[in-house]
């Protein structure tokens, strides 16, 4: 396939990318030409310049930028002063993330983004190409991931010679895009779980801005209303307005959120092909990630304290590296919620080392507990003796009733967090999967990891002096995420828990 | 088996504590220049020579327990390290996680004949503080050709 542009659909994303950079040019001229007094003639001149940039920018971007997919990999080239020549063969392509707007949908376009093993922008971004080329990609993927060279495609994406098998599964391609392999298993979030998961997801944010709004509102009215010397009655009336339009905003900015999480989460589907897991989601934007299952370093079950009193669990992945915005903190999301019970039975048939029940953790020792308690206030306190210095300073008649008041508020919270996260800490072995499980909690969420032994990067035990004597320790596993390592930290584990996972970690050496 | 750092390391960190020391005394005549010229703070002065005591100190009083508890061991199967003191550390590389293994020697090493070997692993990696070059090739060889028995046998 020679070098082809993109779609032009691609000039509309060029041109919101130069809008973007260009905000802060537009700002900074505006702020200029209000401080400093420029003639008629300048002013009209910036403003040209800067509409020429809006208009030229996007075509130069698009006229330089190619790409080409034949049976080696996939070459893009773009810049114009500085030519970029990325070149990415199938063997390191990691996760492959299909975007498609409902607007691109009636022109059969998608957006690409391609994601490889390497450190670096080895990452390939297709903003607007058809729909085809992300087909012959994941074609031309499998065949070199399955070592036996597939008989040689006439794929041209000029669409005019195209017989062979990306071409033919065009007209199913929206829904099924992903050729060769069969679907093996598949998992839809139900409407009822992504309710309760819309709602349990809604932030306190909105509702934060909301009565900031009422407060300043309220703040400017008040005097006004006095200075006016309206009746207290007209001012009571107006009270109730400014309370229903808070309460309107309220309501709309949760109806807003809700919407938002569930248009993004729409039709959620875990779909397993040999050795290759996909997800898809979403209705204006429809989402899709492909990941092979061999880059799954571990899978993580999350739940805050709300979802674990409504027995809800999230269910993500670490890959060794995946592509673009579908992961939330460089994870992969298998599945955004489901019942806590049916977690395991539900995801195991997808990932060959997960065990298809919870495990059984052995739990940090009673006795051991109370280091959590202690180093959740300890920190709480820090944090109170960094507060008291500048409002004994600029508050020294208010400073005591406030500082009292935040310290029980800020201890209580520390005391909670530290019981919390002592009751969810602890580990165990699966030996029949060749797993080590691991739940840590912060913060009111507990993320209980199941990690296959293999992907161990390596094992680190850490104490105290004083700890050694009471028989504890702190185990750390160092995992690989992205292009980056995660440590997974579990504290204040019984010794003998952490030498049977030394001892399984490393079998050989575990006589001595 | 567990292996000690060579002994020649303790003149290393000798060394590096009292590099760091005149380091610190050049910073505080500087503040002291300031305070001459400038009108800086004398306070700055003060705080800088003490800063400077302190590290030298903590450093040249650490090092009998730094060496003595600085222990490395290679199997067949993994690479382990222990360190520290109050804060006592035990790491465990598998010997196939490992993909690289780095030596270099700065000029204090060098003075000592001696290499700083680099354990990398897909996630991090772990440092061997100093080893004679003999023992720092054997470790190369023997970690690169277990690690590539590992990878064979995978």
């Amino acid at each position: 396939m020679h070098n082809k542009h993109l779609s032009w659909v691609a000039l509309g994303t060029f041109w919101y990318a130069t809008l973007q950079w260009l905000f802060w040019l537009i700002l900074g001229a505006v702020w200029l030409m209000a401080r400093i007094n420029v003639s008629d003639l300048v002013a009209k001149l910036i403003i040209g310049i800067i509409i020429a940039i809006m208009l030229v920018a996007p075509i130069v971007t698009y006229s330089c930028f190619t790409y080409s997919v034949d049976e080696n990999g996939v070459t893009i080239r773009e810049g114009l002063f500085v030519r970029k020549v990325t070149e990415i063969p199938y063997e390191r392509l990691q996760t492959v993330q299909h975007q498609q707007w409902f607007f691109l949908k009636p022109f059969h376009l998608e957006q690409l983004t391609l994601e490889t093993a390497g450190k670096s922008d080895a990452e390939g971004h297709l903003p607007a190409v058809p729909v085809r080329v992300g087909q012959l990609i994941e074609h031309y993927r499998t065949a070199a991931r399955t070592a036996q060279p597939q008989p040689a495609v006439s794929a041209s994406v000029d669409g005019v010679t195209s017989q062979a098998q990306p071409a033919t599964t065009r007209a199913t391609a929206v829904t099924t895009p992903t050729d060769l392999a069969d679907v093996e298993r598949q998992y839809q979030l139900n409407w009822h779980d992504l309710n309760v998961y819309a709602l349990s997801s809604l932030g306190i944010v909105p509702i934060v801005v909301a009565l900031w709004w009422l407060y300043d509102k309220a703040q400017q009215l008040m005097p006004e209303a006095m200075l006016a010397d309206i009746g207290a009655r007209i001012s009571a009336i107006a009270g109730l307005v400014l309370i229903a339009i808070a309460g309107l905003i309220i309501v709309l900015s949760f109806l807003v959120s809700y919407l938002n999480i569930v248009q993004k989460y729409y039709h959620f589907t875990l779909t397993k092909r040999g050795q290759t897991l996909t997800m898809t989601h979403g209705y204006f934007q429809r989402n899709e990630v492909t990941a092979p299952l061999k880059r799954l370093q571990a899978v993580v079950f999350k739940q805050n304290v709300i979802r674990q009193w409504l027995k809800l669990s999230t269910v993500q992945a670490l890959a060794a590296s995946q592509a673009g915005q579908a992961n939330v903190n460089h994870q992969l999301l298998l599945v955004p919620v489901l019942k806590t019970a049916r977690a395991f039975a539900v995801t195991a048939p997808f990932i060959p080392w997960l065990p298809s029940q919870a495990p059984h953790l052995t739990m940090v020792p009673p006795r051991l507990r109370w280091y959590f308690v202690r180093n959740s206030l300890l920190v709480g306190a820090f944090g109170l003796g960094i507060l008291a210095v500048p409002l004994f300073i600029w508050l020294p008649t208010k400073a005591w009733p406030l500082f009292a008041a935040v310290s029980v508020v800020v201890l209580l919270w520390a005391w909670l967090q530290g019981r919390y996260a002592s009751r969810h800490s602890g580990a165990a072995l699966l030996r029949d999967q060749h797993c080590l499980a691991v739940e840590t909690a912060s913060w009111f969420t507990r993320e209980l990891v199941i990690v296959p032994r293999s992907k161990i990067q390596s094992l680190e035990t850490s104490q105290t002096y004083w700890l050694k004597r009471r028989q504890s320790a702190h185990l750390i596993i160092d995992l690989r995420t992205g292009d980056d390592r995660k440590t997974v930290t579990v504290r204040y584990l019984d010794l003998a828990t952490i030498r049977t996972i030394q001892a399984w970690y490393l079998p050989a050496d575990a006589a001595e | 088996m567990e292996e000690q750092l060579p002994a020649a390391i303790k003149r290393v960190w000798l060394l590096s504590a009292l590099i760091s020391g005149v380091i610190g005394i050049g910073v505080t005549g500087g503040l002291w220049l300031a305070h001459q010229w400038f009108n800086w703070w004398p306070w700055l002065v003060w705080a800088g020579l003490g800063l400077t005591i302190l590290d030298v100190v903590v450093e040249l009083g650490l090092i009998p327990y730094r060496y003595r508890f600085w222990r490395y061991q290679i199997t067949t199967d993994a690479v382990y390290i222990k360190r520290g003191v109050i804060f006592q550390r035990e790491i465990a590389i598998p010997i196939s996680r490992i993909q690289n293994v780095t030596l270099s020697a700065g000029p204090l090493l060098q003075l000592k004949a001696l290499k700083a070997v680099a354990v990398e692993t897909a996630a991090s990696s772990y440092d061997i503080e100093g080893v004679t070059p003999a023992v720092a090739d054997r470790l190369r060889h023997q970690i690169i050709a277990l690690a590539k028995e590992a990878r064979d046998a995978q």
